[in-house]
């Protein structure tokens, strides 16, 4: 039980009474931006699984949320498919998609990465904005009903609100029973010292292989709950800013800090719409964006130490040019 | 059938021979200790043994079976768990979780069992923690369980990495000089541990440049350089030996230390 309380746990435990009694005090207009906050715990906790724990930086996680998305609103459009069956197909199609990114990691490291994940996600990006026959291109797929569960149909936002919530939450428990596992002490090993890893007789790729599935599945579970929030999807809403939002919610609530992503995620979800009422400085959001990229990449290696001096050697020394000593 | 017979081992990088032709045998309860001046191949030794590097020729029998090829995952499951030479402890982690890793290997549940509570885990776990306790003890670490492994005092750390090696419950320990960096009371205690852990396990390669580490608690003793044994013996015949005498301290003659430089 002791082991229960800590501090991240009364956080997390607070955030989430917070959260419960929220829809009664808030205007629908209020209510929808924290169901966008809801969303984007569950993705950003998706990503602090993959970099926090497993010290991998992806730049293109705003992928799997598109899959996740896409895969939702495709079934619904040709197939009729309600959310209760395409929750399986999401799990499956967006976890193949996390194994496929994970097989190219065994072999690089450092800026590759941040190459690779951009790529991916701008790759993944132009499959949807051009295979018209599936996702309707750049048109995008219109009236996607609210979530349908087992004949159940969502018919408010309080109720789509809460339903989030439980995922929210049951994201937050699954990351800690991971992470307080052996597959989540291997991975924070590997991310420690992946050569120490090795000695230790951990085998380095299928555990980069899963910890990409898992964080992919959990992603595309968001994007697949935002096509129903949303009610429509289209390609420009998955673009590269869309994942420098997500890193910029894990490094301020903190790496491998789970709850603390809770509190990065309404941070970021609410800040903007404040900030949307000064319009010139909403302007300047790239510009942090790059700032965030480029220091995200020189911190690259001391995840989650920060410590500066390995940092500089990670950035200018390629890993595998260093020695086993 | 010796313990560990390294057979005609010989690595190349580029047009350096960095380990060259070596020969030589542990017996069971045996510290074997590998010494040379710094570039003689003494890391690149037990790089090879750990399959981090695979030998162009040669090969590594570990009651008799032969190691190479096999890859170090491969390697720990057989019985081999080293250290390193400049510590590489998982630095975020917990004392506990270091030594929790090092067992990783025998904790027989996987990655999906690791995602729920589930009966096979929760006995795995409750094994594994109380055995990692008994570790910590044997290394003097039982009070700093839950202490980041970097926040140690550098000794204790050298200790945290020999007690992760041992959660592996290897046949062989390999450390990679363990004294280096300690001042001479604690490499007095050292010295005595490490003699100790031959209750754990059935022998010790050891690579000091501290000869009085050395000669103290080896058994046999191989001398390296330029990656080829000149010598191997007793501590009281390699002290004697000519060659080890001009290779460690050239023509000139001098001190014991001038082996660090
Ligand atoms: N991966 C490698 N690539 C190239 N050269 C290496 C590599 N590993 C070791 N060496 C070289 O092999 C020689 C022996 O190194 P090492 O085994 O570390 O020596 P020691 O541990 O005895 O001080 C050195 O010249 C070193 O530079
Ligand atoms: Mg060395």
């Amino acid at each position: 039980m002791k082991k229960l309380l800590t501090p991240k746990n009364i956080t997390f435990a607070i955030i989430m009474v917070g959260m419960a009694i929220a829809p009664l005090l808030t205007s629908p207009y209020s209510l929808r931006i924290l169901i966008t906050a809801e969303l984007n715990m569950i993705f950003a906790m998706s990503l602090n699984l993959l970099m926090g724990i497993g010290g991998t930086v992806s730049f293109g996680h705003a992928a799997f949320y598109s899959i996740g998305a896409y895969t939702t609103a495709c079934l619904w459009y040709h197939f009729k498919w309600a959310y209760s069956t395409s929750f399986l197909l999401v799990i499956l199609i967006t976890g193949l998609a996390g194994l496929l990114l994970a097989l190219p990691m065994s072999r690089i490291t450092g800026r590759y990465v941040t190459i690779i994940t951009l790529s991916f996600a701008e790759i993944v990006n132009l499959i949807i904005k051009n295979w018209d026959k599936v996702t309707l291109g750049q048109m995008g797929i219109v009236g996607i009903p609210s979530i349908n569960l087992f004949g159940f149909k969502f018919t408010n936002k309080i109720q789509f609100f809460y339903f989030t919530l439980i995922f929210v939450i049951l994201t937050y428990i699954i990351m800690n029973w991971l992470v307080n596992s052996k597959l989540g002490r291997n991975l924070q090993a590997m991310r420690d010292d992946s050569i120490a890893a090795e000695a230790m007789g951990i085998k380095l790729f299928p555990n980069k292989v899963i910890v990409f599935t898992i964080s992919a599945i959990f992603a595309g579970i968001a994007g697949s709950l935002y096509a129903h929030l949303m009610t429509y999807v289209e390609p420009s809403t998955f673009n590269a800013n869309l994942s420098f939002n997500c890193i910029s919610i894990v490094v301020i609530g903190g790496l491998g800090n789970f709850s603390g992503t809770l509190i990065g995620s309404l941070f970021l979800s609410i800040l903007p719409e404040y900030l949307r009422r000064f319009d010139f400085l909403f302007k300047y959001r790239m510009i942090a964006y790059g700032l965030v990229l480029v220091i995200v990449m020189w911190l690259n290696h001391s995840i989650p130490g920060g410590k500066l001096k390995e940092a500089v050697k990670g950035f200018f020394v390629r890993k595998d040019k260093m020695e086993v000593a | 059938m010796p313990l560990l017979e390294v057979k005609d081992l010989t690595i190349r990088f580029g047009g350096l021979v960095a380990v060259d032709n070596l020969s030589f045998t542990m017996e069971k309860g045996q510290v074997v200790a590998l010494i040379g001046p710094n570039g003689a191949g003494k890391t690149t030794v037990i790089n090879l043994l750990t399959g981090f590097y695979t030998p162009n020729e040669g090969e590594v029998r570990l009651n008799g079976e032969n190691l190479v090829g096999m890859s170090t995952d491969q390697v720990v499951e057989k019985g081999l768990s080293r250290t390193f030479q400049n510590i590489r402890l998982f630095s975020n982690m917990s004392v506990e979780d270091n030594i929790l890793i090092g067992m990783q290997h025998r904790i027989e549940y996987g990655a999906f069992l690791s995602l729920f509570p589930n009966s096979k885990k929760n006995h795995w776990e409750k094994e594994a923690k109380a055995e990692t306790l008994e570790i910590l003890k044997k290394v003097g670490l039982e009070d700093s369980l839950s202490e980041k492994s970097t926040s140690l005092p550098y000794g204790k750390q050298r200790k945290l990495e020999i007690g992760r090696a041992l959660a592996a419950h290897p046949k062989i320990l390999l450390l990679d000089e363990p004294a280096a960096g300690m001042n001479p009371a604690e490499k007095q205690e050292l010295s005595t541990f490490i003699r100790s852990l031959l209750n754990e396990v059935d022998g010790i390669l050891l690579i000091e440049h501290d000869m009085k580490v050395v000669m103290s608690i080896s058994d046999k003793i191989v001398v390296l350089n330029h990656g080829a044994k000149i010598c191997e013996g007793t501590p009281a015949e390699v002290q004697n030996n000519p060659e080890v005498i001009e290779a460690y301290l050239g023509k000139k003659g001098g001190h014991h230390d001038v082996a660090r430089g």
